[in-house]
């Protein structure tokens, strides 16, 4: 066996181009095994294409210095997922996405009663509800983690925000409207692939999920707040953090 | 191998003679839904009858399905007997005096047997002989006998049927309310049951529109007495489950005006039917209720209606148009990544 192995390593040393590459190939998925020219098989990633997330933080809309009052630090929580999908890759930078989100939050405090003879009776809530669709360019700066082993990710993002709100008191709705604004976002992601590097590839072999990563995200929205027949429940700053994957 | 073939003959015809045994339903009787299961015990499905059911002699119909060919054939009769929880008053000796009080008492006989399935009504009064204050469970064996004067005869297991039903006549204490409550359409009225109760039927809340005075205390002399019975003149809602501690009345359903006052008092109705006494009435206020909304548009100068006009016909159809450009480009996007991937 070893005589066939040498005169098969003699033969793909002087071969042609086309065995070369053969052996070359052989070499890479392992399949010469037991010889001097075992090699661990090179890895080869899957295509970079969506990165899912999701999210959960806190936001509070500025709907007004009464709601803040009413809702006494109620921050939601506000739960969320986005898909970015992947246009154009800029070579030493990043990909450029477009992404859909939706999340939604919910606020409530107590009610009172409009009265004038005074109760202590318990009259219900009142709150405040949102679900927000958006549609964002996203830029993801990957260079680090690409390129100098350092892995995060840092990615900035824009675009249309849509929110559908309701707002009510004593159990009956009372108000209810869409709202347009600009979302903006800022998201710093850490990247854990390199906590088992092995565990990482193999997920990418099996799954085609290329990485995984914990992220926080700063954003704002001003949602309503540039028209008046609009419900104004866009926020100047708020936060998520969460798990997401490219694949 | 004995034993294994022992056990598939057991297996064999423990079914056959299950299946030939008459079965009994009892069907929906006054508030009763399907299927009834008149036995005691915590399960949620029991419904034990209750004393006023018993002294209003309460019609309940038995339908026997299965009934043997055999017994129509001849001028057999179903005869029930009455005993305690177990005793199926198959043989003779358990239906015969024989110098004492024997464990089963005749309670009835059907009309002849002609047919597999027949009906039988019987009051409820009638099960338990006229006494309506048993607080146990029994068990009604239906017997197919010669005749209704029948005790001699060893009746075969394929010819007997029996169900459960336990006369419940004792009530649950009376719930205990948690205070006034206010609201506009939805007035939540709360009370704790007492310790320990019994899985419930339901609920019944009772007002009393005039049962207040302008500051909101019950008025001496309401129809709503605490620790008396349910009165028939007020309102009554019902409110059904096992467990059931709080109640939603609508203010304006209640015909209460802004700021007018009723007054409730709650009991509970345990699975037997039996109701409990009414609880110590309060005074519920129906009340202009406010929060973010409102709260929200006063700071715009704005009614709650101008407000609510406002928002909900100017953003919708910008809105829409976003909403269908957001998923366009959503569409677009994926369709261009995945031929980018096709590619690859």
């Amino acid at each position: 066996v070893k005589r066939l192995l040498a005169a098969i390593a003699v033969l793909a040393a002087t071969a042609p181009a086309t065995a070369q590459d053969r052996t070359d190939a052989a070499r890479e998925d392992g399949s010469v095994v037991g010889s001097d020219y075992a090699v661990d098989p090179i890895f080869v990633p899957s295509p970079e294409t969506f990165t899912f997330e999701l999210r959960v933080g806190s936001y509070q809309p500025e709907f007004g210095p009464a709601f803040e009052a009413t809702i006494a630090g109620d921050l939601g929580p506000f739960l969320g997922a986005e898909l970015d999908v992947h246009i154009v890759r800029i070579p030493y930078v990043g990909p450029i996405a477009i992404g859909v989100g939706f999340a939604w939050g919910e606020w409530t405090g107590p009610a009172r009663a409009d009265t004038t003879t005074p109760t202590t009776a318990n009259v219900g809530s009142t709150g405040l509800s949102l679900v927000d669709l958006s549609a964002l360019a996203v830029l993801r700066v990957d260079v680090l983690a690409r390129q100098l082993d350092v892995p995060l990710v840092l990615s900035g993002k824009i675009g249309l925000d849509v929110g559908y709100s309701q707002a009510g008191s004593g159990g009956m709705t009372r108000l209810e409207g869409w709202s347009l604004g600009l979302r903006w976002a800022a998201q710093v992601a850490l990247e854990l692939d390199f906590l088992e590097p092995r565990a990482a590839r193999r997920l990418d072999d099996e799954w085609g999920i290329n990485h995984s990563e914990i992220f926080f995200e700063l954003f704002g929205s001003t949602m309503g707040q540039w028209a008046g027949d609009q419900m104004p429940v866009g926020t100047s700053l708020a936060w998520t953090a969460g798990l997401g994957i490219t694949f | 191998m004995r034993a294994f073939l022992t056990a598939v003959s057991v297996c064999l015809v423990a079914p056959s003679l299950a299946s030939a045994q008459p079965r009994i339903l009892i069907q929906a009787f006054g508030g009763r839904s399907l299927p009834v299961n008149l036995e005691g015990g915590m399960a949620s499905g029991s419904q034990p009858l209750s004393e006023a059911e018993c002294l209003a002699n309460q019609q309940i119909q038995f339908e026997i399905t299965n009934i043997p060919a055999t017994a129509t054939m001849t001028t057999n009769v179903f005869a029930v007997w009455r005993a305690s929880r177990g005793t199926a008053c198959t043989m003779a000796s358990q239906r015969m005096p024989m110098g004492g009080t024997p464990p089963c008492t005749f309670v009835v006989a059907s009309p002849a047997i002609t047919m597999t399935t027949m009906t039988m009504t019987i009051g409820a009064s009638e099960l338990f002989g006229g006494d309506c204050t048993m607080d146990d469970e029994f068990q009604f064996n239906f017997l197919i006998v010669p005749s209704a004067s029948d005790t001699a005869t060893e009746v075969a297991a394929t010819n007997a049927a029996s169900v459960i039903i336990k006369l419940d006549v004792t009530p649950p204490d009376a719930p205990t309310l948690g205070g006034p409550a206010a609201g506009d359409t939805m007035i939540e009225v709360v009370w704790d049951n007492p310790d320990g109760v019994e899985p419930l039927h339901s609920a019944n809340v009772y007002v009393d529109t005039a049962g207040c005075d302008a500051s909101g205390n019950v008025i001496p002399g309401s129809a709503l007495t605490g620790g008396g019975a349910p009165p028939s003149g007020v309102m009554r809602y019902a409110f059904e489950g096992t467990a059931v501690e709080s109640a939603t009345l609508n203010g304006e359903t209640l015909g209460l005006m802004e700021d007018e006052w009723a007054a409730v008092a709650v009991t509970i109705v345990d699975r037997a039917r039996n109701e409990s006494v009414l609880s110590t009435p309060v005074c519920i206020q129906r009340v202009n209720v406010v929060g973010i909304p409102e709260d929200h548009c006063m700071e715009r100068g704005l009614s709650i209606e101008e407000c609510a006009a406002l928002y909900r016909c100017a953003a919708a159809p910008g809105a829409g148009r976003s909403w269908l450009a957001a998923i366009g480009l959503a569409a677009i996007g994926l369709t261009l990544a995945l031929r980018r991937r096709g590619r690859r």
